[in-house]
């Protein structure tokens, strides 16, 4: 075991949202982290079909998720890419990126 | 979290080739009153915030000055690519082809470089939402400046957009300060000295 590995393998923590929102966000991360390590992958490997594949079921999935995520907890992205609610201006509801614990 | 788009807000094109120009636009990219030090600025102000409407806004207005530095960056690039060094030379470029050839730099249209110190925040929202509105218009007027620096119709064309751009920023952080003052108002919040 390297330095590194022993003096961090304890400190990892490992989130396990309770709530509805951390459980969708959590997906939502989860797919969004897999495409973005998948799109610098591809960048230096655009040959690799199984990738490709790998990144469109990712993409896939991510806009699912992004779908359940914003029909229960309000609009995700800005500039028109996620409607509002009609009875309110739903982008300034809840927390804000810097203000949630992730519970 | 920030997601790109692999396009610009509003297309761009140029006449043809200007270094000299491009070096005046070129402020609005690392200058004083460019669209970085505005990115920056809004972005890093919301934390100090005290209503959702103030974050909202600085969020979506320093957003959309990131897309606004890019615009900026291909205006510069148009306007210098396939320029030799020997034009650059006679544009007066000479100095900026030394260091960068044609890279571009963070530095207004006199080459000073771009500083931190060009972002304000004082942590009192209504003085930096004020701060915000003067920094709108000083970016407008320097799109005017620009705009007059120019014949090419395709320049002036991108570069009025962004002219009126910073009239509608300026418009919605008047509207965001008139809200902060209410709310501070109606809170009895007084800063501690
Ligand atoms: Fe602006």
């Amino acid at each position: 075991m390297d330095t590194f590995s022993e003096t961090f393998s304890e400190t990892s923590l490992a989130f396990a949202p309770q709530s509805e929102e951390g459980r969708l966000l959590q997906q939502i991360n989860e797919n969004q982290f897999a495409a973005v390590e998948l799109q610098l992958y591809l960048d230096t490997h655009p040959e690799d079909l199984g990738a490709i594949a790998m990144y469109n079921q990712c993409h896939a999935d991510l806009i699912r998720c992004l779908r359940d995520y914003e029909s229960r907890c309000g609009p995700l992205l800005s500039y028109g890419l996620s409607a509002s609610p009609c009875h309110g201006w739903g982008w300034l509801d809840g927390p804000w990126p810097w203000e949630t614990n992730f519970s | 979290m920030w997601i790109y788009e692999r396009k610009l807000e509003y297309p761009l094109r140029v006449s043809g080739p200007d270094p000299r120009m491009a070096s005046c636009i070129l402020t609005q990219y690392g200058g004083p009153q460019g669209e970085l030090g505005a990115a920056l600025r809004y972005l890093n102000m919301r934390y100090s915030m005290p209503t959702s409407r103030a974050k909202g806004i600085l969020t979506d207005i320093g957003s959309e000055e990131l897309g606004h530095m890019e615009m900026i960056a291909t205006l510069v690039y148009k306007l210098t690519e396939g320029v030799s060094a020997q034009d650059m030379k006679a544009a007066g470029l000479d100095a900026m082809y030394a260091d960068h050839r044609h890279a571009l730099f963070w530095q207004n249209g006199d080459g000073v470089p771009w500083v931190a110190a060009y972002i304000s925040a004082t942590g009192d929202p209504v003085a930096d939402l004020t701060e915000n509105m003067a920094a709108e218009q000083k970016a407008r007027a320097i799109y005017e400046n620009l705009i007059t620096l120019t014949d090419d119709p395709c320049v002036k064309d991108g570069l009025r957009w962004l002219r009126e751009r910073e009239v509608v920023h300026f418009q919605r952080f008047g509207e965001a300060l008139m809200y902060v003052e209410d709310h501070l108002t109606q809170k009895q919040v007084y800063p501690v000295s």
